[in-house]
């Protein structure tokens, strides 16, 4: 439904060529009667909806200027606050909570400039997870292969994404929960700088890591909606050429298929660079998240868990409950290992202008064999799907994941595999160009449903 | 249940007691387990000799 990008539906709202309730009515359509094959969505907003969108109608007949994401249909994962509405975090134990009295920060700016939200969408309970498997509103099925997982935490957006329906939808993204489901379904994903966006009412699961960010199906879309999240236009970078460009060996190079192999190969080679830099202190890098996450989530939810822990997904709630458990020494020494990892990265970047290594070393496990395979060891997917996007959450820099492009010499079409463009703090301008560059020269994108 | 499994679902009991969270003997043996593997993160985090001036990273703006 959204041929040429959001800009072109947002140019021909405002330019009176199509309604924004026409959009958002189609969308809202199709979400209702064809969702039911992925599972992305938990409720439907039509009735705000369509009273927005009839709102942004009735200002471009006054002659408003009503924004550049005038009558864009998004999603919203289902931990951000929408007004009138009980934010779940996809549990039930918050159901008692009063409904919130705002829209989250975020939400905010995405609505002045002219974007509609449309539906809240499914996750893991609380963002613990990479799966998207939810003992409360189900499994989120993947679009390309719907007997494969979609990823998460924020299976529900990437999934949307993935069918076409939206052309955008918000994640958050605390050890990887953005760019994990991004590099499943074939969609693009920001995580941003750590701070840059708003996090007033977001539902916190590790509040050190946590962060938010768009997912879109093209890098100019989700360019601009980072550009209306942020307040802030994206410098233009033209000479993307001159870009210092290393790939990231030893922990990010292992049990890699293929056809990420020979993506990585195509980016490399059209920067010019054969650079590759194997990061120190990596895996300890990602225990450190993890023992983050585990000591907030555990503190947390504590108080609920002394209440109503039989309430929980049992997947969540175990996890939850070991991690309330750590001692405070553990979590100390995590955060100031923290420090040493962002001082080297920080070095790194003085010299480097993006690292590249891949999201996800393979494509979307089968959802009856929740495993991936690690160093030849069957492990959990739910733990272990963000083994090369967590210790990247550690450092706060800004991190593009991004679908490779099915290769010319494709037999039949493939299932998406994706990779992480890595910036310097606040340089998102850098991790955009680079993208659009690689987009356009075909390397990278992918086909979401409606346009395959 | 071997005398080890039963020594380690003991010590979440007694971890559990010490931050006042009632375990439901149901979820012992899954907390036993997640709490197994974080370990073997915090055994990782701990073999690292940090400098004493190398501080935590809380995120902090007064």
């Amino acid at each position: 439904m959204m041929g040429g990008g959001l800009t072109a539906t947002a140019n021909r709202v405002r330019f009176g060529i199509q309604s924004a309730h026409e959009i958002v009515e189609t969308a809202l359509h199709e979400l209702e009667t064809r969702d039911h094959a992925w599972h992305c969505t938990t409720r439907l907003l039509s009735e705000r909806a369509l009273r927005m969108a009839d709102t942004v109608d009735a200002r471009i007949k006054d002659g408003d200027q009503v924004g550049p994401l005038a009558g864009v249909p998004f999603g919203v994962k289902a931990l951000f606050d929408l007004e009138g509405i009980t934010t779940t975090a996809g549990s039930v134990v918050l159901k008692g909570n009063p409904p919130a009295r705002r829209d989250a920060a975020v939400i905010q700016r995405l609505i002045a400039a002219g974007a509609i939200p449309v539906a809240t969408l499914n996750m893991d309970e609380f963002a613990y997870g990479f799966v998207t498997e939810n003992a409360h509103y189900g499994t989120t099925l993947n679009p390309h292969d719907p007997t494969r997982l979609a990823g998460g935490s924020s299976g529900g957006s990437a999934a949307v994404v993935a069918t076409g329906i939206l052309p955008f939808a918000l994640g958050s993204d605390t050890n990887g929960s953005i760019r994990v489901p991004a590099a499943l379904c074939g969609v693009w994903g920001l995580r941003p700088t750590q701070g840059v966006l708003p996090l007033e009412g977001v539902y916190p699961f590790a509040s050190s890591l946590d962060t938010v960010g768009p997912l879109a199906a093209r890098a100019e879309d989700l360019r601009c909606v980072f550009e209306a999240m942020s307040g802030t236009p994206v410098a233009d970078i033209d000479d993307v050429m001159s870009f210092r460009v290393a790939r990231l060996g030893g922990w990010f190079a292992h049990d890699l298929p293929p056809a990420l192999l020979e993506g990585l190969d195509r980016i490399m080679a059209f920067f010019g660079s054969s650079h590759e830099i194997e990061l120190s202190g990596v895996e300890r890098a990602r225990s450190a998240a993890f023992v983050i996450s585990a000591s907030e989530g555990g503190n947390l939810h504590l108080p609920r868990l002394r209440k109503c822990p039989m309430d929980y997904d049992p997947a969540t709630r175990d996890r939850l409950m070991a991690g309330a458990l750590l001692p405070a020494a553990a979590f100390i020494q995590a955060q100031r290992l923290r420090n040493a990892f962002r001082n080297c990265l920080r070095e790194l970047f003085k010299t480097t202008d993006i690292l590249i290594a891949p999201t996800v070393a393979g494509v979307a496990p089968r959802i009856n064999a929740s495993t991936i395979l690690v160093d030849g060891k069957s492990v959990p997917a739910r733990a272990n799907l963000g083994i090369l996007t967590q210790p990247l959450s550690l450092g706060g820099m800004p991190v593009l994941a991004a679908p490779l492009a099915p290769h010319p010499n494709d037999a039949e079409p493939r299932l998406p595999v994706g990779v992480q463009l890595i910036a310097a703090p606040g340089r998102e301008d850098v991790l955009f160009a680079a993208a659009r560059a690689l987009e356009q020269a075909g390397i990278l994108g992918y086909l979401t449903l409606a346009t395959s | 249940m071997s005398e080890t499994e039963q020594d380690q679902i003991t010590e979440v009991r007694l971890l559990a007691r010490q931050v006042n969270l009632p375990i439901p003997v149901a979820c012992l043996p899954g907390v036993q387990a997640n709490l197994a593997f974080l370990r073997t993160h915090v055994d990782l985090v701990e073999s690292v000799s940090l400098p004493d001036d190398c501080t935590p990273a809380y995120v902090f703006t007064p």
